[in-house]
């Protein structure tokens, strides 16, 4: 937690006072992050492969054989906010890892300003705050026993798909190099990610937009059975472009450069 | 470079006892005195000789803080080796020691070589612990110990070295099946029994890896 901490009394200038009541509003977000039973933790790792399996199988299909499925490499990425891959070295630049956290409590600020429909009567919006309060409300569980989540919340959902931005920059070079286990766990672990912050940041924002807006999320909670099973590359290029367009021939009024995610960002070539 | 085998070892123990420091030290020789907390693993190698082979060390360095033990713990599988640390002025850090063996011998192989390190050797004036109730614990569950000390690097080589040894004369005696990787030792490229029989692109390259 003190990755969490110095943060705030570099942006406080030394404040403790200060550095702590914002320090305590960071935990209400993420205090279940350290929960014992790591239930919350293990939740969103797994939903990130899955998150991989459905945008990038051929690299899913890497990390299983590759006894990396559980994407144990992302675990210090999620815990300290990316706040080590975006620092360089010993200095105490913080700059680049706040500009992350910024990103961050924006996705999170959204969860308060989320229009919604005019037309939606009061039941659906009893409903919908139920829904909330079941997911997200960081008072929920504060005195019985951690249940396993059955849903990302949307702070945990930019998490996930800041992570697949980092992952899909990468891919490429441990498939090419044909890493280990091992190998995919130190090279996800060592990675300094400060030259890459906007791209990488462009690149969340837009997987992140695709979640929320085009039916993304959807796909991580329907059984994985479902699924069409890729066999080759090309099955994968063709999924993939697939799976992008029909989203976007679904997609409702979003502002998106949808474009900018076909060309560059979703499929590669 | 190539290497006769290669070992995998884990670091456990307490948070603070000085895990990081003893991987640091043993890999690149120096001590730093503030580092930041390991969360998740972190990696180490180092090549050895013993009996004249080369020996690659692969060491994760796991995180002591109990809130991240049921995602450390799954590190410990196909370990050949763990150092199980424990610091010398910190009478709890030694108190903790059974529960660290239990899942570590829950976690990993029986074969598992374990060695107990009294960490902090330097602080004497600080001691809490003993070194006579180290080498009795040790003693009561078949350890082999050692008191080391990562600032003045007294004992470090011996420590990681001296599993190392352990690892190999078990190897010598059968009682690892080198072949299974479960066990955490890998049989470099060129060592490999069955090469001979493969192309030149078979096994042995991924057999070699070239990890940390």
């Amino acid at each position: 937690m003190s990755d969490l901490a110095t943060p705030l009394l570099y942006i406080w200038d030394g404040d403790t006072m200060k550095a702590f009541w914002t320090f305590v509003q960071i935990m209400k977000l993420l205090k279940k992050n350290f929960e014992m039973s790591q239930n919350t933790i293990s939740f969103q790792l797994q939903m990130l492969y899955k998150l991989i399996q459905i945008t990038d199988s051929k690299f899913a299909e890497y990390l299983k054989e590759n006894d990396s499925h559980n994407c144990y490499f992302a675990f210090r990425w999620i815990i300290c906010l990316f706040k080590r891959e975006f620092m360089k070295g010993k200095t105490d630049d913080y700059d680049d890892c706040l500009t992350v956290w910024e990103s961050v409590w924006c996705i999170n600020s959204f969860d308060n300003i989320e229009p919604e429909s005019e037309t939606a009567t009061t039941n659906e919006r009893v409903r919908k705050n139920i829904e909330k309060s079941n997911c997200s409300s960081p008072n929920h569980e504060e005195y019985g026993r951690p249940s396993t989540p059955k849903k990302l919340s949307n702070v945990e959902l930019y998490l996930l798909s800041l992570s697949l931005a980092i992952i899909r920059k990468e891919r490429d070079l441990i498939l090419s190099k044909k890493f280990d286990a091992c190998e995919i766990l130190k090279h996800f672990n060592t990675l300094h990610l400060k030259e890459n912050l906007n791209e990488l940041l462009l690149n969340a924002s837009q997987i992140w937009h695709w979640l929320k807006f085009d039916g993304g999320e959807e796909k991580l909670y329907t059984d994985e059975s479902e699924k069409k099973s890729i066999t080759t590359e090309e099955d994968f290029e063709i999924l993939n472009n697939d799976c992008i367009k029909s989203d976007i021939s679904t997609s409702r009024d979003v502002s998106f450069e949808w474009s900018d995610v076909c060309s560059s960002n979703f499929v590669f070539n | 470079m190539s290497y006769a085998y290669l070992f995998k070892y884990i670091i456990i123990g307490d948070t603070g006892v000085g895990k990081s420091c003893l991987l640091l030290q043993f890999t690149d020789k120096r001590f730093q005195p503030v580092h930041d907390l390991t969360i998740g693993v972190e990696f180490g190698a180092r090549m050895i000789t013993i009996d004249g082979k080369q020996i690659k060390l692969q060491i994760w360095d796991t995180a002591g803080q109990e809130a991240f033990r049921s995602i450390t713990r799954s590190y410990y599988r196909g370990a050949a080796g763990a150092l199980l640390v424990y610091d010398i002025t910190r009478r709890d850090t030694f108190n903790h020691l059974t529960t660290w063996l239990e899942d570590a011998r829950q976690h990993s192989n029986s074969n598992m070589v374990i060695m107990l390190i009294g960490n902090k050797s330097d602080l004497e004036s600080r001691r809490e612990v003993k070194k006579e109730e180290g080498e009795a614990f040790a003693r009561e569950h078949g350890l082999i110990f050692m008191e080391t000390s990562a600032k003045t690097a007294a004992n470090v080589e011996e420590a990681f070295i001296n599993t190392a040894k352990e690892i190999y004369e078990k190897i010598q005696e059968g009682v690892f099946d080198i072949n299974n990787e479960a066990n955490g030792i890998k049989i470099g490229p060129q060592h490999s029994p069955t090469n001979t029989s493969l192309p030149l692109s078979g096994s042995g390259s991924s057999q070699g890896g070239g990890c940390c």
